[in-house]
């Protein structure tokens, strides 16, 4: 019967009370079961792939499709209507569009997982009330997904930008993907759980979401360079913007995928980003297994009222 | 199989649900520590303990809300206990709902795989498994058709064979265990019992008592969240069964009242057989009987009434009714008696449940709905069979035979 996934079978299951050490220990216990679980995940990740291009023509071509419609819209619109400028003089206009570009996918794969990971557990409210499994993994299928989309964006990204300003990730960056992916992922996960939980209490959740996610697009640099000396107005704002995770974040994958090109736009290192980036990264994923731990018991019942 | 001696083992399990009002009175109470309640607690089970001997067949009845899905989805983990624990041994699957979760889109074989890969099949093996399934619901040929194209029936069938695919160790089902047409049925009950044979063991919760008693060896009968009894399956069903009457009981006319004062209502009802005019309990196949009924109507202006009358035997089949709505009569005035007269009574021998129900004008508002304080026994004179003596003759070859000596026209001169 080794082809059966291990349960608890056989343990006495008691009435389910939080502490704060079962929280920490859902650190390893939750990729652990990830890992028990992965045929599932996988099966989830791959039934949303399809379903997403269910009875489409263009099928599997639509992830290449819209980040590169994207880059369209964002180069003619801040390159040629906007003039936005790289402040290095040596820069080429095309760098721009470029590192906008950077930005975008990865906001836009942020947002998606988001806003879909949000409903991760009242939308299979029918599935978590009536089967038996780790409901807390369904949140694993949006933010694997938003990486699969991410990674596709990034290949579009690196063949265009390659084309347009003959610039290619920086090697030493590149190897920082193993510091900057784990943190991407647990600050992915621990916002995900966090909200997916909070929907199921407040369904208002989502909804705020929405409004909050479209303020924080324009509050943090993706359109705009976050550099007094071409945004002079932005001096006061300055402490504000570089405690915001996401402008660390993105600016840690521009590093990335641009490698020194990003130099004449982003003020600080690669290192500093992912410092500044890791204790949001830590702290959310801190808050979302708590938040899952402290619900797992009474989720079923949470979902149907 | 389990080594254990227990498949199941429930001890003081309880579980209450929190209902709040709204988010605020929700927000307030974590706001505040839990000083502010908000919420109201609905127990929904308490203090359930049983155990499953392996390889066991258990049963569980009650009456809606008593708390069986509750205790099915707690044995089944998807939601926890309250108060108490339970363990159960070996690899439990439950199916409180078939095709849970199936996507619409997707063929019948992707929606298999992933239910036996979410019951906690590996990939490989769940592969195999579900072209068992497919063979086994018979949709080998639909197998790539999206289940949104499917009949209720096909999506049914695919659901039980889906979830009965993971092979488990104890199986957990609320109401699912026979689905499809007849012959499939059959199919499924042959499954489940080989399940048992291999040394299964099985919860099952239905309101079919008699499935409970040919499927389950003990039963546990949950009234109002409580153990109301523990024992044997057919002890406890028609313990349970007996329970059902006895609250009919109640809602007699001796005990009735309508809900509002300036409702109308029925004050009293009797058989009475016609020919004496005197009350009774018991009357014969063939009898010129009345049914009377007599009733009041505080406000007849505003409550028109109308009157039905309903014979009900004991399995719950009405087998005959009459009501003045469908007969142009009115019940007009404050009050009076209502006789029905059913000369030449054709229901054939067996004790009838008289069901009386005060209708509105329309006959679809209930006022009251009341039965008479006395089952109705009928005593058959005829060796015929059935529910109702039908009006008839028999003819042979065009010729008329001999009316019958026993036929309705002469019930008097019966003896018993």
């Amino acid at each position: 019967m080794s082809q059966h996934v291990p349960s608890a079978a056989g343990d006495w299951i008691g009435p389910d009370r939080f502490s704060l050490s079962d929280s920490l220990a859902e650190l390893w216990r939750y990729p652990a079961r990830a890992w028990v679980h992965r045929d599932l995940v996988c099966a989830w990740v791959k039934r949303e792939w399809s379903a997403r291009f269910l009875g489409t023509a263009l099928g599997p071509l639509w992830p290449f499709v819209q980040p590169l419609a994207l880059f369209a819209v964002y180069a003619f619109v801040f390159s040629e209507l906007f003039g936005m400028r790289p402040a290095a003089p040596d820069a080429s206009p095309a760098l721009g569009a470029v590192w906008i570009f950077a930005g975008v996918l990865v906001w836009t794969s942020f947002a998606e997982c988001i806003s879909r990971a949000t409903g991760a557990f009242f939308e299979n409210r029918n599935l978590v009330q009536k089967s038996s499994f780790p409901a807390d993994l369904l949140v694993l299928q949006p933010i694997l997904m938003s990486f699969a989309t991410l990674a596709v964006g990034a290949i579009v990204f690196c063949v265009i930008s390659w084309f347009l300003t003959n610039t290619h990730p920086g090697f030493a960056q590149l190897a920082l993907l193993g510091v900057l992916l784990p943190l991407h992922f647990a600050w992915m996960l621990g916002l995900s759980l966090t909200l997916a939980c909070a929907q199921v209490i407040l369904r208002d959740t989502a909804s705020l979401l929405g409004v909050v996610l479209t303020v924080w697009m324009f509050a943090t640099p993706i359109f705009w360079v976050a550099d007094v000396a071409s945004l002079p107005a932005i001096e006061p704002w300055l402490s504000w913007i570089h405690a915001n995770p996401m402008h660390s974040l993105i600016e840690a994958w521009r590093w990335t995928l641009l490698g020194e090109s990003a130099a004449p736009f982003a003020g600080a290192a690669l290192g500093s980003d992912l410092a500044r980036f890791a204790p949001w990264a830590i702290g959310a994923l801190f808050v979302g297994l708590c938040s899952a731990r402290a619900m797992r018991g009474s989720l079923s019942d949470e979902v149907a009222s | 199989m389990s080594a254990h001696q227990f498949a199941i083992e429930a001890e003081d399990l309880g579980k209450i649900y929190k209902r709040w009002d709204g988010p605020w009175s929700r927000a307030l109470e974590v706001m505040s520590r839990g000083r502010r309640q908000g919420h109201r607690e609905v127990r929904a089970l308490e203090g359930v303990s049983f155990k499953l001997p392996a390889g066991g067949a258990l049963g569980i009845v009650g009456a809606n809300g008593a708390g069986k899905s509750t205790l099915l989805k707690l044995l089944s983990g998807t939601t926890a206990p309250t108060s108490g624990r339970f363990r159960v041994s070996g690899r439990s699957a439950s199916l409180l709902e078939l095709g849970a979760g199936f996507h619409p889109g997707f063929s019948a074989r992707d929606n298999a795989f992933q239910n036996a890969v979410l019951l906690g099949l590996r990939a490989r093996e769940a592969r195999r498994r579900v072209e068992e399934a497919l063979e086994f619901a018979e949709l080998m040929d639909v197998a790539d058709e999206p289940v949104g194209t499917f009949s209720t029936g096909m999506g049914m069938r695919l659901g039980f064979a889906a979830a009965m695919s993971v092979e488990p160790e104890v199986l957990i089902l609320d109401e699912v265990f026979a689905v499809g047409d007849q012959a499939f049925q059959k199919k499924c009950v042959d499954r489940l019992a080989a399940f048992r044979a291999g040394g299964g063991s099985l919860v099952l919760c239905s309101h079919a008592l008699y499935d409970i008693r040919q499927m389950c060896d003990e039963a546990l009968w949950l009234d109002n969240g409580q153990l109301a009894k523990a024992g044997d399956a057919c002890e406890v069903t028609h313990a349970y069964a007996a329970s059902q009457i006895a609250e009919d009981d109640v809602r007699r006319v001796a005990g009735a009242l309508p809900q509002r004062a300036d409702w109308p209502r029925i004050t009293g009802a009797e058989v009475v057989l016609s020919h004496s005019g005197l009350p009774a309990r018991s009357v014969q196949t063939g009898e010129d009987i009345e049914l009377r009924v007599t009733w009041e109507n505080p406000n007849p202006v505003d409550h028109p009434i109308q009157l039905g009358v309903g014979f009900v035997r004991g399995d719950q089949t009405l087998c005959a009714a009459a009501a003045t709505h469908h007969d142009g009569v009115k019940l007009s005035g404050a009050g009076g008696v209502c006789s029905l007269r059913l000369p030449r009574l054709s229901l054939l021998a067996g004790t009838f449940l008289v069901k009386l129900w005060l209708f509105d004008d329309a006959g679809v508002f209930r006022y009251q709905e009341t039965a008479l304080d006395h089952d109705l026994l009928v005593r058959g004179a005829e060796r015929e069979v059935g529910l109702v003596r039908l009006d008839h003759s028999w003819h042979l070859e065009g010729t008329a035979l001999q009316p019958n000596p026993w036929a309705f026209s002469q019930p008097k001169e019966l003896t018993l």
